[in-house]
């Protein structure tokens, strides 16, 4: 425990963490900036401008929708021709245009949970920044060398460090979920656009800042880990970065069923209490021949805490043997 | 590594058959330190010498638990390390070539981290901030203190622990010499109060002044040991300047005795390696060649590190073998 506190102290402490954790904080007040414009009323000029917009539109819808469902009908017949399994989804053409839609106003109750993911995933990355930091600086600087002749028991370094940064991260992103919420909700409340604010919405919300915190957390695990292992920050950052364009991005979207597996959307599974992606799924039609099509699938907040709780501790397994079995230069 | 404490209580430290090496990043792998038995007494000041890339500080890192070794067994206060580390630690200070602190935090700030982390109390970290003489500028940043100030910051956070040994690695690099003379007293007056002090350093001189006791190592391998005064004495005795008539046929008598000597540009003979000063005159006498001037050539540490790592520094070829180094050795009086 003393060594627990040394090291939440020696992370509070820390310059550029302190800068890092000002910034995040910044980011988070700035959700209110995100909930400006959907909180503010339209004028009454601007609804003129809609509806006039529309009308002109389901005018035009009204002289062609049957036109365009029986032009739309003839292609997929003459696609059929190749391949009888081709299915365009001609009804759209028939589906009549709704002037709420039109209209761009919203609630806090209806768009509260999605200004938040504006800010939370940058939230994330500053405190993962902001650990490795925390870290790294102790090996770049040499420091860690004078520490270990201070408490030789390198698995006690390890942990108290990983417990100050799961600490001060945990806690941290809580904070600023907190600040999010409440920079989200002032613009609705300050024009009495908030919707109905229920109690299951507010119990809602308290849910996703406890797994915001457990993110945090998680994050902060890897980061240490990342940290331990690659002993600088802009290596850290490098790899992720390298991770996420090769792994996350060019690898997932050659092999589609891997987005199942991606840290960021097991990681937006658990921010955002569950998640979707889209991958192509392929079979046999009728015809025989091999049909393809986007499906979505459903990613839940508790497979991506157990996929980023699963690496958080492979990572920590493996950075705490090499740190036992690292010289220290 | 065994887990046995074998070691004298006598001594301070002692490493017997220790050895590291290192991979390079074309794989190719350097012996760094080999096979090296080091005692170091309790008590006094303990000067550790050797060139650079002898072997030094990868002994001391290891020693401290920051370096694995590959083979080989360590003591510190009869404990064996790494593994009794832990339990050792508190009475082991140590500062690890240039002193490594939070460069952001105060001198204040990374004292009071070291002091909470081993449980001191906090009074303490203003003692030795002003035993050190940093007081009035502990509030400063790490960063803006001189290199001087940072070893003393080095120096008071080792006194943290109140350490019965200090291990200081090249403590007076960089320095300038009121900041050596500082350091040195320093270890001296640490040494004066009963603790042991191992200092490291290629300021010979600075050594001399201030060791009681010193190691001499090269290629990793110990080449001698043992108290300054004995090793600076047996070099003395075992040289002397030879005044004689017809230089060069005496220099030529002692060299076919086995002894080394040279005839300077004044015609004196300066020979080594002489058992006894009598036998140059005996050799010589009996060869008609009688001696006017026999005077025993005073030898400083400098010079014994100098000639007995003569060939070890770094770019330097292969060590001789073993039995060369060993009658070398033998030659010099006072080692190991």
């Amino acid at each position: 425990m003393r060594l627990l506190g040394v090291e939440l102290d020696r992370f509070l402490s820390r310059p550029a963490v302190r800068w890092i954790i000002v910034a995040v904080l910044a980011l988070a007040a700035s959700a209110a900036l995100l909930a400006l414009g959907p909180a503010t009323p339209m004028s009454e000029a601007e609804r003129a401008q809609v509806v006039a917009d529309f009308e002109s539109y389901h005018d035009q819808w009204l002289a062609d929708h049957e036109e365009l469902y029986e032009d739309c009908l003839a292609g997929e017949a003459v696609e059929r021709e190749v391949d009888p399994d081709v299915d365009w989804e001609c009804e759209w053409a028939l589906q009549e245009p709704q002037i709420t839609d039109w209209f761009w106003e919203t609630t806090f109750a209806e768009s509260g949970h999605e200004i938040l993911r504006g800010v939370t995933l940058g939230v994330l990355f500053g405190l993962a920044v902001a650990v490795v930091s925390f870290v790294a600086a102790e090996f770049s600087t040499g420091a860690i060398g004078n520490w270990l002749t201070f408490e030789p028991r390198r698995v006690r370094v390890y942990l108290a460090k990983l417990g100050a940064a799961v600490i001060g991260a945990g806690v941290l992103a809580g904070i600023a979920y907190v600040i999010a919420v409440f920079a989200t909700y002032l613009p609705f409340a300050a024009y009495a656009t908030t919707g109905e604010v229920t109690a299951v919405l507010w119990e809602d919300l308290a849910a996703g800042g406890a797994r915001f915190a457990l993110a945090g957390a998680l994050v902060a695990v890897i980061a240490v880990a990342l940290a331990f292992l690659l002993r600088h920050l802009a290596a850290a950052i490098g790899v992720a970065i390298g991770w996420l364009v090769i792994v996350e991005l060019t690898f997932a979207a050659v092999s589609t069923g891997l987005q199942r597996w991606t840290m960021s959307n097991n990681l937006r599974a658990l921010t955002e209490g569950g998640t979707v992606y889209h991958a192509e799924v392929c079979s046999l039609g009728e015809s025989g021949r091999r049909v393809c099509e986007w499906t979505e699938f459903p990613i839940s907040a508790l497979q991506g805490g157990l996929v980023l709780g699963g690496v958080a501790v492979v990572l920590t397994v493996v950075a705490l043997l090499v740190f036992r079995r690292r010289d220290v230069s | 590594m065994t887990g046995t404490t074998t070691q004298a209580p006598d001594l301070a430290i002692s490493t017997r058959g220790l050895r590291k090496t290192y991979s390079t990043v074309t794989g190719r792998r350097v012996v760094g330190v080999e096979g090296l038995d080091l005692d170091v007494p309790v008590g006094g000041v303990h000067g550790f010498l050797g060139p650079n890339g002898s072997g030094k500080t990868t002994t001391i890192r290891m020693l401290l638990g920051l370096v694995r070794a590959d083979s080989g067994s360590m003591e510190i206060f009869g404990q064996a390390v790494p593994e009794h580390l832990p339990s050792i630690v508190g009475r082991v200070g140590a500062i690890v070539e240039q002193p490594k602190f939070f460069p952001s935090f105060s001198g204040r700030k990374n004292l009071d981290l070291l002091a909470r982390a081993i449980g001191a109390p906090r009074e303490l970290v203003a003692t030795v901030l002003h035993d050190v003489g940093l007081a009035d500028r502990q509030k400063d940043a790490y960063r803006t203190y001189s290199l001087g100030m940072k070893q003393r910051l080095a120096i008071a956070a080792t006194l943290l622990k109140d350490p019965d040994l200090l291990i200081f690695d090249e403590p007076t690099n960089g320095l300038d010499p009121a900041g050596i003379r500082e350091i040195r007293e320093t270890m001296r007056g640490l040494a004066d109060q009963g603790k042991t002090v191992l200092v490291s350093s290629h300021v010979l001189a600075e050594v001399q002044q201030v060791a009681d006791t010193v190691s001499i190592i090269a290629r990793g391998r110990l080449l001698a040991s043992g108290r300054v005064d004995d090793l600076v004495a047996g070099r003395s005795a075992a040289s002397v300047r030879v005044g004689v008539r017809e230089p060069e046929r005496a220099a030529q008598i002692l060299r076919e005795a086995g002894i080394e000597a040279t005839v300077d540009d004044g015609g004196t003979i300066h020979a080594s390696g002489v058992p006894d000063p009598a036998q140059v005159t005996w050799l010589l006498g009996s060869n008609g060649l009688y001696v006017h001037e026999l005077v025993g050539e005073r030898v400083d540490l400098e010079s014994v590190f100098l000639e007995l790592t003569q060939g070890l520094g770094p770019g330097t070829p292969p060590p001789p073998e073993e039995g060369s180094r060993r009658s070398r050795r033998r030659a010099g009086g006072g080692e190991q």
